[in-house]
C-alpha cells in the first residue's frame, strides 16, 4: 500500500483555485520532490498532507487525501494526531526562544509526557537522528538561538522527529542555508528516508535531482508530470517540464 | 534559457562544426593524396593534423566548463554528452586521415595499380565515406535526426567493400602481380581498414546525435 494517496484534489483559496485535479501516490520511505515556478501550488499542496491549510480562512478542498489508507479529510479525524504523524520543517529555521533541549522536548511535553528519563532519551535520539547530537551534546541548556542557521534547521528537524512522525514535510528546508549546511541537510534527508517518508518542496533543481526518488513538476496549479527523478532530469515526457528544468521556461 | 548560456552553447556547437569541416577536408585531402600518390598533399594533411587535435582539446575543455558551471539536464545534458563523443570520433577520423597520408608519404610506390583500384572499389569506398561524413555534418547543423538515421545504411556498403578488398588483395599477394608487392598489399589493406573504421566512427556520431535529439540509445542495436 502507498503511504500517501491523493485522488482528484482541487483546492481553493476563496474563489481562486490553487490546485487542479491532482492525483499522485507516494510510496513509504521515498523522497518526493515538488518543483515548479513560484505560485504554481507546490507549497499549497505539501500543506495539504498535514492540513496546515485549514488554518487559512475560506479555503476548501475537494477530492481525497489518504495516509496509510485513511482519508485525512474525513469527518472525525483528529488533526493534532495527524500533525504528530506528519511533521513539518519550514524554509527558515524557527526554533523557539528556549534551550536546545527544551526545543526538542517541546512537542513531547505539549503532548502530556512527563517521564524525564523518556524525554531525555527521546531528545538524544532525535538530535542524533537529525545529525546534530555531536555538535550540541555539551550545551543542551544553551539557547537555540546560539546555533548557526544550519544547526538551527537541523534542530527544527530534531524537534519534528521527537514526536515520532512517519512522514516529514520540508518546505524549501535549505533555501536559507550556506552550501555546507545545505549538504548536511541533504545528507540527512538521505539518512532519514530509511525511517520516514519525505516530501520536499524546493526551488533548487539540483537539490531535487540529488535527494529525491521521484519528482513532481507543478505549473499553474496543475501537476504536469510526476515520474522517477532520473527520468525527469534526463528525459522528461512533457515539453513544459523540459523547458522548466533546462531554464527555458517563460 | 539564460541568454549567455545559450550563447555559450551555440559557441561550442560552432566549434564542433568547424572541427567537422576541418576533418572532412583532411579526409578529402588524404584521399586525393592516396589516389594520386601525391606526397605534397600528404605532407599538408600531416601538418594539419595538429589542428584537429587542438580542436579536440579546446572543445573538451569548453564542454567540461559548461557542465561544471551550468549543470545542464535533460536535452542540454544529452547535447553536451553527444558533443563530447562526437569530438572524440572526429579526432579519431583525423588520425585515420593522417595514417593514410603517412602511407602515401612513406611508400616507394609511384602510383596505385589502376586495375587494383578498380577491382577493390577504393574510389567508391572513399566517396561513400565522404558522403557519410558530409551527410552527418548537415544532420548536425540542422539538428535533423531523420537524416542522421540514413547514415546506418550507408555504412553497410563500406563494410561490404572492405570485406571484398581482403580477398582481392590476398589474391594479388599470392599471384605476385608486378608493382604490387606483398608489403604494398598489406599497407593497402590497412588503408581499407582505416576507411572502414572511419565509417564506424561516423555511425557512432549518428548514434550520439540521435541520442541527443530523441533520447534513444541505439548503441549495440540493429539499426535497420
Amino acid at each position: 500500500m502507498n503511504k500517501i494517496e491523493v485522488k482528484n484534489v482541487d483546492f481553493f483559496y476563496g474563489n481562486f483555485q490553487a490546485l487542479k485535479n491532482i492525483s499522485l501516490d507516494i510510496e513509504a520511505n521515498k523522497v518526493v520532490a515538488f518543483i515548479g515556478p513560484s505560485g504554481c501550488g507546490k507549497s499549497t499542496f505539501i500543506r495539504i498532507f498535514n492540513r496546515m491549510n485549514d488554518l487559512i480562512p475560506e479555503t476548501r478542498l475537494k477530492g481525497s487525501v489518504k495516509i496509510d489508507g485513511v482519508d485525512i479529510y474525513q469527518k472525525g479525524i483528529d488533526v493534532d494526531e495527524l500533525r504528530k504523524n506528519v511533521g513539518m520543517v519550514f524554509q527558515r529555521p524557527n526554533p523557539f526562544p528556549k534551550s536546545i533541549f527544551d526545543n526538542v522536548a517541546y512537542g513531547l511535553r505539549v503532548n502530556g509526557l512527563k517521564d524525564k528519563h523518556f524525554i531525555c532519551q527521546k531528545v538524544e535520539e532525535s538530535l542524533k537522528g537529525a545529525a546534530l547530537w555531536e555538535e550540541v551534546k555539551d550545551k543542551l541548556k544553551e539557547s537555540a538561538f546560539a546555533l548557526s542557521g544550519g544547526q538551527q534547521q537541523r534542530l527544527c528537524i530534531a524537534r519534528a522527529l521527537a514526536i515520532s512522525p512517519s512522514i516529514l514535510l520540508m518546505d524549501e528546508p535549505a533555501s536559507a542555508l550556506d552550501p555546507i549546511s545545505t549538504a548536511k541537510i541533504e545528507e540527512l534527508i538521505w539518512e532519514l528516508k530509511k525511517t520516514y517518508t519525505i516530501v520536499i518542496v524546493t526551488h533548487n533543481m539540483q537539490q531535487a535531482a540529488r535527494v529525491s526518488d521521484k519528482t513532481a513538476y507543478f505549473y499553474l496549479g496543475e501537476m504536469i508530470e510526476y515520474d522517477d527523478t532520473k527520468i525527469i532530469f534526463t528525459n522528461p515526457k512533457k515539453e513544459s517540464t523540459q523547458n522548466y528544468i533546462t531554464g527555458r521556461f517563460g | 534559457m539564460v541568454k549567455f548560456i545559450e550563447i555559450e552553447r551555440s559557441q561550442i556547437k560552432e566549434d564542433v562544426n568547424d572541427m567537422f569541416a576541418l576533418v572532412i577536408k583532411q579526409i578529402e585531402q588524404a584521399s586525393t593524396a592516396l589516389l594520386s600518390m601525391d606526397k605534397g598533399i600528404a605532407s599538408q594533411v600531416i601538418v594539419f593534423e595538429h589542428k584537429v587535435n587542438s580542436f579536440e582539446l579546446k572543445i573538451t575543455k569548453e564542454i567540461e566548463d559548461y557542465i561544471a558551471l551550468y549543470n545542464p539536464v535533460a536535452i542540454d545534458l544529452r547535447f553536451m554528452l553527444s558533443l563530447l563523443q562526437m569530438t572524440m570520433d572526429l579526432e579519431r577520423i583525423g588520425d585515420y586521415a593522417r595514417s593514410m597520408a603517412r602511407f602515401v608519404k612513406e611508400t616507394e610506390m609511384k602510383e596505385l595499380n589502376p586495375e587494383l583500384v578498380e577491382k577493390t572499389q577504393l574510389k567508391k569506398m572513399i566517396q561513400q565515406v565522404l558522403a557519410m561524413l558530409k551527410t552527418m555534418q548537415v544532420a548536425f547543423t540542422e539538428e535533423n535526426a531523420e537524416l542522421a538515421h540514413t547514415i546506418f545504411d550507408k555504412d553497410d556498403l563500406i563494410d561490404h567493400i572492405r570485406t571484398l578488398s581482403t580477398d582481392i588483395l590476398a589474391d594479388y599477394m599470392v599471384n605476385q602481380i608486378p608493382d604490387t608487392s606483398a608489403k604494398i598489399c598489406l599497407q593497402l589493406q590497412d588503408v581499407f581498414r582505416k576507411l572502414e573504421r572511419t565509417g564506424d566512427h561516423i555511425t557512432n556520431m549518428a548514434e550520439e546525435f540521435i541520442f541527443y535529439l530523441d533520447a534513444k540509445v541505439l548503441k549495440h542495436q540493429k539499426k535497420g
